[in-house]
């Protein structure tokens, strides 16, 4: 963590306050540093992988209204559970509704779910994580929570809150929204922690910054780094967690298609339509993937100890 | 006069030096052992204001559209809803010391009663994916990280890849679909209990087990293999081959002793995983276990059943967290010696 | 004893130890040669990269032959090759006919096991005797190198230990099966001066009890001074000068040996005055010059010195030098 902040260091000490000729300096100094970085990237051949998966991924999710010719609500009861034909590339499911559709649109909701529960408890975390830093009994006791959020494992208290809030896609988000909060809160207050130590900060506070210009202006800009890559994998986590909801019952309700609906549909006519497993598990399982090693890149390509 | 001032010293080694050290190890115990109390506290606590002090009314959402106010105000009373909310945690604090966790909201059944006859499958699904899982990554940990940069290496990495990718009730359908269903090896649903015959339980088990198993085994393969990677690369590795270690000796005793004390506190978490996914999988494998229980209660509403199996399992994580600080004293000298 | 009838403990020959890397096979020492006599303490000295460890740990086949090194040369100890053993036998050999003691005490030693515990399995190894008997025997060690209550500190971790403590332990380890040769690389740099100092002298100590040769790697030629009988100067993988300690301070050949001397701050020197240095800086092992390698460094350097590697040949019955221009600017 500390080698990860130590880097980013060059965003923001003193250089806010330089003249221009010094400015420019900066500039292509951090230009280089990106480019090195990009680089370093594109090395890795998983992580081109990974990242490649994630923006077919969310290219389907978006384009899934025009790619998918039929409606996945659509019920014809004629077609029920038929195979992958030209006419239904994924095969039926047991209401006769396009796999291939409702496979598009559960992309929709994964992506959609996954994204907005990494950023919301991405900014969530930074600011109680920021915050906590500030006044040691808010520490205590943020942490202190953080700690019995913590103990039950998420899974479950996805499931508790579900069970009281009611099973609608928002209430999915705003539960797996504070199942990840608590770990993103105590990883920016540990970066944050090891930022305030650096000598830079001392120097801003003998030059008279405030504490608010130097928590948001130097500090928080060196905690992103970390604060991104775990983003990444609660993304991944969300997706895993919202799909086991579906299949309980407890998640985004039928007849909405989400991956974790068509796997439990699917699970009561394993017998005979093995497309109904394949197919949404097969996504679930890419997108995942897809995401963990975007995730391992991007903490490889920020963290300068390793070559 | 040699063989006493042997003696002398044997008694000093062992008895006079221990003695200290025992001091030592009860005071790093008591210690850790006392810290759990105010962690139990909060978490009962954050199990409680999760249930209750989310918007909603329990009894409403429980009796549904059609319930009159007077059905729900019964309700209520008779669910405690109407005393204030500091006072109903204690009521509920104070009855689990008597171990009585409420009753199902259906009415017929004491929680406990259910939560009694539902803990054994869990228990022996967690147990036996917990030893798949070790029996499965340690090993090949090890192996990749001794041999680095092979295929064996990257075949392992590639194997943890997908195991991470891969949630318990996903690869749990593709099992079923495969062993089960496909190729008819196993059963695709039910449990028999050890008392059916010691074959037929471990046959229940294996697939609900393995997918259950398989994504922690590969988290713990990946921590084996980085663990180890740097105890090797270590000055004392190198040491001790200096002093004429044969190899088998250098991984098996020096390294691995080493490499395992980081290991533990995953090892941990792995089987508190495995307790929390097994609700997903046992619900998929019809296992009557507490996981299933707890699905079972989320369409129904029985707050109470679910309020207690949280408490359960997270005490239970708590403890588990407590045994991994304590292994840790007991592997790492400098930790329990300071 | 003249010369010639000294018994060799060790004799390095054309000692060549090549790492495969990312970036393609680095010869990190490139035809090492010199030896050891029975009893003798001998200097290796030189910079950070120079080679000096890579020559000591090449000698006792630490490195991972099957990927990461490979050897040429010979390496003889007490007339057998090392290198023609398999690597069954080369574990015998370790520890108990050749030891080494190692820099940074606290990280060589095994954290989980006791001190004790540690000598005793040096013990074990190689001899058979029993439990209790190695007990004893480490106990004795403990006694031997210096360390006060040596039954209470047999059951410590390394943790718990000083130091110096510590150092001392390693040699321990090191001696516990009185080895003929004992390799000591840079054993005092991670420690205080005072300690230094104890430590050094249980080494010369044990060198004189046990008649045991002593390699010592060093980059501090105060202790040279004091201590060794030989020496030899490594720079960038090659050995430059070897001679007796007299002549290396008082008539060095080589001219990075008389930059290296010179450098050394004079207490009488004056206050003023500026702290000498060689110029330029040591290169990078893939970016070694063609030629001599000291040439882009050296004041006296003409053309013949870039191009043609010269040889290690001798300039008198004590000295060996590296150089083409052996002898300017003594």
């Amino acid at each position: 963590m500390t080698a990860m902040t130590k880097t980013m260091r060059m965003d923001s000490p003193f250089t806010k306050e330089m003249d221009g000729s010094l400015k420019e300096v900066r500039d292509r100094l951090l230009k280089e540093q990106r480019e090195l970085q990009l680089h370093k990237f594109l090395r890795n051949k998983l992580s081109v992988f990974g990242f490649v998966i994630v923006v077919t991924m969310l290219a389907l999710a978006i384009l899934a209204p025009v790619l998918a010719q039929c409606d996945p609500l659509a019920l014809d009861m004629k077609v029920r559970l038929k195979g992958p034909s030209a006419a239904h590339w994924f095969g039926t499911d047991s209401m006769g509704r396009d796999l291939f559709a409702r496979v598009l649109y559960g992309a929709r909701i994964s992506m959609f779910v996954g994204f907005t529960v990494g950023i919301t408890s991405g900014f969530l975390g930074m600011m109680l994580g920021l915050y906590a830093t500030t006044n040691k009994y808010l520490d205590n006791i943020l942490m202190r929570f953080c700690d019995g959020l913590k103990a039950i494992p998420s899974t479950l208290l996805a499931i508790t809150l579900m069970t009281v809030l009611g099973a609608d896609i928002k209430n999915v988000i705003i539960a797996l929204t504070i199942v990840n909060t608590p770990s993103m809160a105590r990883l920016a207050r540990g970066s944050a922690l090891v930022a305030r130590e650096q000598t830079y900060v001392e120097a801003m506070r003998c030059l008279g910054a405030s504490k608010t210009r130097i928590l948001w202006n130097h500090i928080a800009p060196n905690i992103l780094s970390p604060i991104i890559v775990q983003m990444t994998f609660v993304f991944a986590s969300s997706i895993i967690t919202e799909a086991a909801l579906s299949f309980l019952g407890a998640g985004v309700p039928a007849p909405a298609p989400s991956w974790g609906n068509i796997l439990n549909e699917g699970k009561n006519v394993i017998y005979n339509a093995w497309w109904m497993i394949v197919f949404p598990g097969a996504f679930t399982a890419l997108s995942v993937l897809g995401l963990n090693l975007l995730g391992d890149g991007i903490r490889d390509v920020l963290d300068p100890l390793s070559k | 006069m040699a063989y006493q001032k042997t003696h002398c010293v044997l008694f000093y080694l062992f008895f006079l030096d221990s003695k200290k050290g025992e001091d030592n190890m009860r005071k790093f115990i008591v210690g850790r052992v006392l810290s759990i109390i105010p962690v139990l506290i909060i978490v009962s606590i954050v199990i409680f204001s999760v249930v209750h002090l989310t918007p909603g009314d329990p009894a409403a959402s429980i009796l549904g559209d059609e319930a009159t106010v007077e059905d729900i105000a019964a309700l209520r009373a008779r669910m405690g809803l109407d005393k204030p909310v500091v006072e109903q945690y204690f009521i509920w604090i104070g009855n689990i010391f008597h171990g009585d966790f409420g009753m199902s909201v259906a009415g017929n059944e004491t929680v406990s009663s259910m939560i009694s006859s539902h803990w054994e499958p869990t228990i022996s699904l967690t147990i036996f994916s917990t030893i798949v899982a070790l029996c499965l990554a340690i090993p090949l940990g090890i192996i990749a990280a001794k041999k680095k940069g092979t295929a064996v290496d990257s075949t392992v990495s590639a194997i943890s890849l997908a195991g991470i990718s891969l949630p318990s009730f996903l690869l749990g359908l593709f099992l079923m679909m495969v062993f089960a269903v496909k190729l008819k090896w196993l059963p695709v649903s039910g449990y028999k209990s050890m008392s059916d015959g010691f074959i037929p339980h471990i046959r229940s088990l294996i697939l609900p087990g393995v997918a259950l198993g398989f994504m922690h085994s590969a988290l713990l393969m990946r921590m084996t293999k980085a663990s180890m990677l740097e105890v090797l690369n270590s000055d004392y590795i190198k040491m001790a081959k200096a002093k004429g270690v044969k190899e088998f000796f250098l991984i098996a005793k020096h390294a691995f002793r080493n490499a395992l004390i980081p290991v533990i506190t995953t090892i941990g978490q792995s089987i508190v995983g495995a307790l929390a996914g097994a609700a997903v999988v046992e619900y998929m494998f019809a296992i009557p276990g507490m996981g299933q229980l707890m699905v079972n209660s989320i369409g129904r509403r029985d707050y109470y059943v679910i309020q207690a199996i949280v408490l359960i399992i997270a005490c239970i994580n708590v403890f588990i967290n407590l045994m991994v600080d304590l292994l840790y004293g007991i592997a790492d000298p400098r930790v329990r010696l300071g | 004893m003249p010369e010639n009838e000294r018994e060799k403990i060790l004799e390095v020959d054309g000692l060549c130890t090549k790492f495969h890397t990312e970036r393609g096979d680095l010869k990190a020492i490139d035809g090492v040669s010199f030896c050891v006599y029975k009893g003798e303490i001998l200097g290796i000295v030189g910079e950070s990269g120079c080679g000096k460890s890579v020559t000591s740990q090449s000698i006792m086949r630490l490195y991972d032959e099957k990927r990461v090194a490979a050897y040429s040369g010979t390496v003889k100890l007490e007339g057998q090759n090392l290198f023609e053993l398999p690597e069954r036998e080369m574990q015998k050999v370790r520890g108990e006919k050749v030891s080494m003691v190692f820099q940074d005490a606290l990280s060589s030693l095994n954290p989980v096991f006791t001190v004790g515990s540690q000598i005793m399995e040096a013990l074990l190894i190689h001899q058979k005797i029993s439990k209790k008997e190695a007990v004893e025997k480490s106990i004795e060690m403990l006694r031997l190198v210096g360390i006060p209550e040596p039954e209470k500190r047999f059951a410590q971790y390394p943790h718990q230990l000083s130091g110096g403590m510590r150092q001392r332990v390693m040699i321990a380890i090191a001696l516990a099966c009185h080895p003929r040769l004992l390799i000591a690389d840079e054993p005092t740099t991670a420690l205080d001066v005072t300690i230094q100092a104890q430590v050094m002298d249980l080494i010369v100590e044990l060198n004189h009890k046990l008649d045991m040769g002593v390699m010592l790697i060093t980059h501090d030629l105060a202790v040279v001074a004091e201590v060794c009988q030989r020496v030899i100067v490594m720079y960038l993988g090659q050995v430059v000068e070897e001679a007796d300690v007299n002549s290396i301070f008082d008539n060095p050949q080589h001219p990075y040996t008389q930059g290296l001397i010179r450098s050394i701050p004079q207490i009488d020197g004056d206050k003023g005055e500026r702290l000498y240095q060689i110029d330029g800086m040591v290169p990078l092992l893939n970016q070694i010059p063609e030629g001599c390698r000291f040439a882009p460094r050296c004041p006296y350097a003409t053309d013949k010195c870039r191009k043609e590697m010269p040889e290690l040949r001798e300039v008198s019955a004590t000295q060996k030098v590296r150089c083409h221009m052996a002898g300017m600017g003594a």
